[in-house]
Formats: C-alpha cells, structure tokens, sequence
C-alpha cells in the first residue's frame, strides 16, 4: 500500500520535475530572444527620446542655468558638448529675451536602430509654444526634427537634434 | 511506519513546488512574448519594415501631387490605394482641387523627406511621415510648406480568390 503510494508519488515528482526544465527553458529562451530584445531596444529609445527632445525644446527665461542643465542630463556626444559650450553672451541673451519656450512631442517614431552598436535614430514632431517675449501674445509653432539616440550607462541619450528643413533638397 | 507514510507526502510536496514553479516560468514567458512591445515588429522584422515605408511613401507622393490638367489620373490613383477615412477626406480635398485647379492653373508636389514605422502589428502599420509640398499658381511663384501626417496602412491580402494584389493601402491621415 505504502509502496504504490511512494510509486505514484515518484511519477508525480518526475512529471513535475520535467515540466518544470521545460518551463524555466521556455522562460529562458523568451528572455534571450533577440526579436523581443530589440523590441525593447526600439520602445526604451523611443520613450527616452520622446522626454529628452520635450527637454530640449523647452526653456524659461527665469531659470536659464537649470534649464542647460537639464538639456546636459539627456544628452551625450557632440550634442552635449555643444550645449556645454553656451557662453555667457547666450545664457544672457536668453534670460534677457524673457521668453518661455514650452515643448510638446506630437508624434514620434524610430526610424533605424542599431541594437549592436546601440543607437537609434527618431523622426519627431513638435510643437512649441512661446509665450512673454515681446508681442505678448504666445505663439506656437509646428516643428520637426530627426534626433540621434545613444544607448549610456544611463539609458538612452540624444547625441544629435536637427531640424528638418523645408524644401531642403537631397 | 512513520517515515513510510512521510516519504510520499513529501515527494508529492516537492511535485507540487516544482509544478508551482514551472507554472509561474510559463506565465513569465507568456508575458513576455504578449507584450504590446513583442507584438510590434516595426524595425525588429527589418524587411517587412522598409517593404510598408517605402509603399506609404510611394503613394502619398503620388496621390498628393497634382496638376491641373491631370486630375484624373492622380483620383484614380487615390481610389486604388486610399481607404475609409483616408478615401473620405482625401475625396472632400479632391472635389475643391478638382473645381479650382483649371482655373489657377494649380500645381502640387509632394515629396516624403521622412519616414518612420511606428509599429506593425498583424497587418496594420502606423507610419510618421514628413512632407514637403510645393504648390505653383498662375501668377504666382511656387511655395513650399512642411506637412507631418501619422499614416495609417493596412495590408489587403490576396484574398480567398487568389488574387495575387497583395500590398498596403492607406486607411487613415491624420496631421501631426
């Protein structure tokens, strides 16, 4: 009586025990597969890029020195060291401007990823609302932009934001 | 007698743990490959990918350039590859272009200078375009503005039939 039950009980352990290898291998191969990584990849750099170019459109005249900083978190590369290199004459000319530049993403896509080298490059647009200034009256403007993203030890980073312009040829 | 009544109880307890514990692996790989993330193969199926972006591009460049000696060329154009509400508002826009363009000797030219798959789920895709469109008047020297459009494709399969026309048409535009 004993014995059938410590039978059953094996078969029981080794069917759990083979579902289990099964299972924790089906686990294993969806976390090391490589389409779903680089889904990822493209939605991380897309939500990164998405904030960082809001960021980067955005300035209050009034808090000129943080909002540089802010621009210097979510960039790297050239771009970075492009906007650590505003003068003083510029950081003037912009608290002097009394102007505040709001940013908003429209719409944003990644249009290449390199999962190897870790970049990507985005196609966005924005609208930017300016407001003080000297008409008064805020103004927004359609814009759009291709943005060059940088996988860093800190997520995703822009490391170039051009405008795309109109009637530009090529 | 005692350790002969314990060895099943636990060797049916560690079944159940190891069951437990494959469970949960199944249902962490299940989620993983449901994700909305995994399901969007925009970029990640490379070919698929630049197959929809080039014909979104190619059929807003045609449908959206226009001359007014052949408007019925570019309409024919637009019924083969717009759809629903694509179709319906590219069909207001037409009627206007169709009673003014004669008269202003209009002529219209678009060109995609960007494009991007935001995602390609099943057999629908979303496309972020960028415009550029030229427009020339009589008497009036050409201009050019810049248009963002969120594209939305859906792929007409061949059908039961068999019929071999298998490619995207265009479903829905919206500015951006």
């Amino acid at each position: 009586m004993a014995d059938r039950l410590t039978r059953a009980a094996i078969a029981a352990l080794g069917a759990a025990a083979a579902f289990a290898g099964w299972a924790g291998w089906f686990w294993f191969d969806a976390a090391h597969d490589e389409a779903l990584a680089h889904a990822a990849m493209r939605d991380a750099a897309l939500d990164a890029g998405r904030e960082h170019v809001a960021r980067l459109t955005t300035l209050d005249h009034n808090d000129v020195d943080a909002g540089i900083d802010r621009w210097l978190a979510v960039s790297t590369g050239a771009l970075r060291d492009e906007l650590a290199g505003t003068g003083e004459d510029t950081k003037r000319a912009l608290r002097e401007g009394g102007t505040v530049a709001t940013g908003e993403v429209l719409d944003a896509a990644i249009s290449e990823l390199d999962p190897a080298a870790g970049t990507a490059r985005m196609l966005v647009s924005v609208e930017i609302t300016t407001s003080g200034g000297n008409g008064g009256e805020p103004a927004t403007t359609r814009n759009r932009f291709t943005a060059q993203l940088r996988q860093t030890g800190e997520g995703w980073k822009l490391s170039a934001l051009d405008q795309v312009p109109v009637g530009g040829g090529g | 007698m005692r350790l002969r009544i314990r060895l099943p109880v636990l060797l049916f307890a560690a079944a159940l743990v190891l069951a437990g514990l494959g469970a949960y692996c199944v249902l962490q790989a299940h989620a993983l490959r449901s994700a909305e993330s995994a399901q969007n193969r925009a970029l990640v199926a490379a070919e698929e990918t630049a197959e929809v972006s080039a014909s979104v591009t190619h059929t807003l460049n045609k449908v959206l350039s226009y001359s007014f000696d052949e408007t019925a060329a570019t309409e024919r154009a637009a019924q083969r590859l717009l759809r629903g509400q694509a179709g319906e508002s590219y069909e207001r826009l037409f009627t206007r272009v169709r009673e003014l363009a004669p008269e202003q000797r209009l002529v219209v030219t678009t060109r995609v200078v960007g494009a991007a798959v935001q995602s390609l789920i099943g057999d629908r895709a979303r496309v972020l375009v960028f415009l550029d469109q030229s427009a020339s008047r009589a008497g009036e020297g050409p201009g050019v503005s810049a248009a963002q459009l969120l594209v939305t494709a859906e792929r007409e399969g061949s059908d039961e039939d068999g019929s071999s026309g298998e490619g995207w048409v265009i479903t829905a535009l919206e500015p951006r």
